[in-house]
């Protein structure tokens, strides 16, 4: 069960990198780097059309052949889109709210139910843990509609904790701190209980700092999978002021509006960098986190 | 044991018992509050007729029965289904051959680039990442075809077929998650003790046998993880397909969770959109079950 | 046990929602004008006005210069414009419903005629009789406004909504690629052959050189003149059935499926966006309302002029005309009034004249300088109104935008036109029967 964990966690192995590094280049090797070097131009050029359209004039966004550089920067695209018919700034700042906010959320309630799970014992544990499992089922999808009832009697339809609310608790959270517990030895939290330090203490001071690496995978998973939400925002919000920021790039490109492909691309071009900035300086949470939950339960 | 002791420990259980009450108080109230309480009442509206004004009223079985003679519901939940089944074998197929020929002894830093590039997609939502495919999927002004077209292909006609436009939402989904797959391959992969291998190359296995005999079973696990998530991911399927086709030509692209989204926040039939929510429900239960029965039978553990 | 406990919490949950939804009703601040004597609120009257209101780009600008001038007079009044871009119609009067399923309905509704109808079906607006017949200023606007315009926003004697702003379609051209082509301006009386004949001479080039003669808009609206022209509309004249399948419809829109499959001079418009190719100089023409007048003018460098659109049968065009009504339930009706007055005013329309993202309502503004200055041939965006019906709009227009939507997608699809339409009638014919 923890040893994935490791596997995600550790991102390379000494011994077999210096195993590697003994070997000499092989045809097979040869072959496998032109057969992801094609597959790769692939995942980079939309992309890269992205960008490069961005840059572009309304006159030669739809030029064929297209250009995969660059070769005139219209930095007003930009500007349009910003002042354009949605106010993207805003939508841009609801995504981050949202997001910051449910992650603060689940770094809260998710840790203390997985330190409880693994290592507190009280009865109707096991089977409180496989109801909380139970629900990764339950897609937000099939319960949309009382969702939306509940968050309509509650007025906060078109306001950011109708998916606030729902998001700051989850059984994967739950699950995926379980694990990060479980390779914590329990002897560590025992003696510090021994030392007199009530529960809450040995948490906050000894156990939280154990995981370090765990909450940080939680938070870069859960910011981003809230970040990228369109579904039960698409429902839940319903004017241009309270849209995220997925929901303003659909509405953008509606029939009415001035949806121009270079403007389009240069907002999707901003949507996409925060994406591309957290990658590289998380990447390693990011990793840890998602193949952390490649756990069996 | 002293009676006293027996006391003090009981008390400490005691203790214990009601701190784990309280630090799983939260998640269990999120859990009551926003998943269970949900599908109770999600059962109880399929019973009704509710147009989310005036007060539901019961109708027994009747949004059930009209779920029988919904062809547009049969329409909606054969694109779901070819969706679920494409996305599961493309996405674990390519992946499982990505992370293989990554786990050829490249070198370190070939590996660690190119595995960054194939999944930097699945970090970006599937708006964007529709909404440039739209652009370079278009039939008479897209990239997409005026490439074929230079090497003297047909145009396709990507986003406007009946029968063509189903793929490309597939394709759009398997190019997004192959990254993500991928990388739980990686990972599995590496864990499989070279040791192994080598001694099963010794004994004359060949690449195929190795693959089938020693490989599979030592990844048994992620391949159980992968295929899980595709089948609930691919069962969720919207945004891709509002953003590319707006469930067009006609319904052929229409995921079910669009047509229940229609037909709840659109028609306002929300009785007959629960009964709809309710089939989605026992379809990713009964293949979460399937696959939970199938992984005891067939997952290796270590 | 489990259970039962489990289920207490969810009722618990619920309960508490329930409890949540009973507090919280305010009293309002009047309503004298709905039947009786006119009082105007006093200036020092606090309260809370929500606009449901729509529009296109730029547009927020002028309803909230609007809602300024409401405020200078009522400084406690807190107006919430909650203002969304119009996707398709159908989505717009669903978000209405939704806002008034979820208790937070607005006071002042802007509508479109695609959604009269539909407003008066679900008795959304208060008749406004009582309170015009009280004020000089509106009714000197109302005569201000072509009666044809008007006449959508009354029933039965009753009239339910002030004039806002309306649009019409027209043809929008390229003349550097008309010039290129060695191609005169049309005449303004030009017909659909005429229209083709044009289109065929402007597609040019193969590959990525591409020019097509025409791009497809693909809005319910932009294909009313096509159908009106052709002496066909989308449903019968007492607005009780769609008529989607009837055969002049069906001609009407295998006319513009040619144009994709037999004469191939429109790109398949699925997904695409004639506004921007038009830019990028990939289509010769384009049909659009004024908004693409107010689009285009952010370009500059990019020159354009418009045509009326082309007859077949009949010189019939269609219109759209959106007008600002009070929500029947409103508790704050004198206060929504004055604010109506703002938002209908002849300030407000001399906005729109030069802003033009739609046409004003009065005559005042449609022959003021700032119109004219502000498009070529402006008097074409105005006088469509001489021969142009208003947007067939049942009260079931929503399921048969989508419907008539989904058929469309159909027919790019290569679908033949009169089962594609035949299909989709059916559908709202059943949709509409289950409605009942």
């Amino acid at each position: 069960m923890s040893n994935a964990i490791a596997v995600g966690a550790r991102t390379t192995r000494p011994a077999s990198r210096q195993r590697r590094a003994r070997r000499r280049v092989r045809p097979a090797a040869i072959v496998s780097v032109a057969i992801l070097t094609i597959g790769a131009l692939g995942m980079i050029a939309p992309f890269v059309y992205m960008v490069v359209t961005a840059l572009k004039t309304a006159q030669h966004a739809y030029d064929l052949p297209p250009d995969w550089y660059p070769t005139e920067f219209n930095w007003n695209n930009f500007s349009a889109a910003i002042n354009g018919p949605l106010p993207l700034l805003r939508n841009m700042f609801n995504s981050f709210f949202i997001a910051t906010l449910t992650t603060l959320g689940m770094l809260i309630t998710a840790p203390m139910a997985g330190y409880a799970f693994a290592h507190l014992k009280f009865p109707g544990r096991n089977s409180l843990f496989v109801l909380l499992l139970a629900s990764l089922m339950v897609p937000v999808q099939v319960t949309v509609i009382p969702l939306f009832l509940i968050m309509r009697s509650l007025h906060l339809i078109n306001t950011p904790w109708s998916l606030i609310l729902p998001g700051i608790t989850g059984a994967l959270g739950v699950f995926l701190m379980r694990q990060f517990f479980l390779t914590v030895p329990k002897e560590l939290f025992e003696s510090a209980t021994v030392d007199g330090a009530n529960a809450w203490t040995t948490y906050r001071l000894v156990a939280l700092p154990l995981v370090r690496n765990g909450l940080s995978a939680l938070g870069v998973v859960t910011f981003l999978a809230s970040w990228n939400a369109y579904f039960a925002p698409s429902i839940f919000l319903n004017s241009q002021d309270a849209a995220t920021l997925p929901l303003a790039l659909v509405l953008m490109r509606g029939p009415f509006s001035t949806g121009q492909l270079n403007v389009m691309m240069a907002a999707t071009t901003m949507a996409v960098i925060p994406a591309l900035i957290a990658y590289l300086v998380a990447q390693r949470w990011i990793i840890a986190g998602l193949t952390a939950s490649a756990v069996k339960g | 044991m002293a009676p006293a002791g027996g006391r003090d420990k009981a008390r400490r259980r005691r203790r214990e018992a009601l701190n784990g009450y309280l630090f799983v108080g939260p998640s269990i109230i999120g859990f009551f509050v926003f998943i269970l309480g949900p599908l109770l009442a999600v059962i109880y509206y399929s019973f009704t007729r509710y147009d989310a004004i005036s007060p539901p009223q019961f109708r027994g079985l009747a949004n059930y029965e009209r779920l029988f003679t919904d062809d547009r519901l049969r329409q909606v939940y054969l694109n779901t289904i070819i969706y679920v089944v494409a996305a599961v074998v493309l996405i674990n197929v390519f992946a499982l051959i990505l992370a293989a020929v990554i786990n050829q002894r490249l070198p370190h830093g070939l590996t660690y680039i190119f595995r960054s590039v194939y999944f930097f997609p699945s970090l970006v939502s599937l708006v964007y990442i529709s909404l440039i495919w739209q652009a370079l999927f278009q039939r008479d002004t897209g990239l997409v075809n005026y490439y074929l077209d230079a090497v003297g292909g047909q145009p396709v006609n990507w986003l406007s077929s009946t029968s063509m436009s189903r793929w490309t939402v597939v394709i759009v989904d398997t190019w997004r998650n192959v990254g993500f797959a991928m990388l739980i391959y990686v990972a599995a992969l590496q864990d499989v003790p070279k040791e192994l291998e080598e001694a099963a190359q010794l004994d004359g296995a060949g690449p195929v046998t190795l693959f089938r005999k020693i490989t599979v079973p030592m990844i048994s696990q992620a391949i159980f993880f992968n295929v899980t998530i595709t089948v609930i991911g691919a069962f969720q399927i919207y945004e891709s397909v509002i953003v590319l086709t707006n469930g067009g030509p006609g319904d052929s692209t229409r995921s079910v969770v669009m047509y229940l989204a229609e037909q709840a926040f659109s028609n306002f039939q929300i009785g007959y959109a629960s009964a709809i929510a309710i089939t989605l429900f026992l379809i990713i239960l009964g293949a979460t079950l399937v696959q939970f029965r199938i992984r005891r039978s067939w997952v290796h553990y270590e | 046990m489990h259970v039962k406990k489990r289920l207490v919490v969810v009722g618990a949950a619920l309960a508490t929602s329930m409890l949540l939804t009973a507090c919280g009703g305010d009293s309002g601040t009047g309503a004298t004008g709905a039947s009786g004597t006119y009082k105007a609120p006093a200036s020092t009257t606090q309260a809370t006005l929500t606009i449901s209101n729509w529009g296109n780009p730029g547009d927020e600008k002028i309803y909230n210069a609007a809602i300024a001038r409401f405020n200078q007079k009522y400084p406690n009044v807190k107006v919430k414009n909650n203002f969304t871009q119009v996707v398709n119609w159908g989505d717009y009067i669903n978000k209405i419903q939704a806002s008034i399923a979820s208790g937070d309905a607005p006071d002042i509704i802007n509508m479109a005629t695609e959604g009269v109808e539909y407003g008066l079906d679900k008795k959304l607006y208060q008749p406004l009789d009582n309170y015009i017949k009280q004020d000089q200023s509106v009714q000197a606007l109302i005569n201000d406004v072509s009666p044809a315009l008007l006449k959508g926003f009354s029933k039965n004697g009753q009239t339910y909504l002030l004039p806002n702003n309306w649009n019409t379609m027209l043809v929008y051209y390229n003349p550097a690629l008309f010039e290129k082509a060695g191609i005169q301006r049309p005449s303004d009386n030009w017909t659909w052959q005429d229209f083709l004949t044009t289109a065929k001479k402007l597609t040019t080039n193969t590959g990525g050189k591409q020019v097509y003669g025409f791009g497809i808009p693909t809005y319910t609206f932009a294909y009313m003149p096509w159908i009106y022209s052709n002496s066909a509309s989308t449903a019968s004249d007492d607005l009780k059935t769609p008529t989607l399948d009837a055969a002049g419809t069906v001609e009407a829109i295998q006319f513009i499926a040619d144009l994709v499959y037999k004469e191939k001079v429109a790109p398949n418009p699925t997904g695409g966006d004639p506004t921007s190719l038009f830019q990028a100089g990939k289509i010769a023409m384009t049909a659009a309302p004024a908004n693409l007048a107010a689009t285009l003018a952010a370009n500059k460098s990019f020159k354009y002029d418009v045509l009326p659109m082309p007859s077949n049968k009949v010189n019939t065009n269609v219109f759209g005309a959106a007008g600002f009504a009070m929500y029947s339930q409103s508790k704050n009706k004198d206060l929504s009034w004055e604010l109506l007055k703002d938002l209908a005013s002849q300030e407000t329309q001399k906005a729109w004249a030069a802003s033009g993202t739609s046409n004003p309502t009065t005559k005042t503004a449609q022959q003021s300088p700032e119109f004219a200055a502000s498009k070529p041939h402006s008097e074409l965006f105005y006088n469509q109104i001489d021969h142009a019906k208003p947007v067939a709009a049942p009260s079931f227009f929503g399921s048969m935008d989508a419907a008539f939507q989904k058929a469309m997608t159909s027919v790019y699809a290569g679908t033949d036109v009169p089962s594609a339409l035949k299909k989709a009638n059916d559908e709202v014919k059943s949709t509409v029967a289950q409605n009942d």
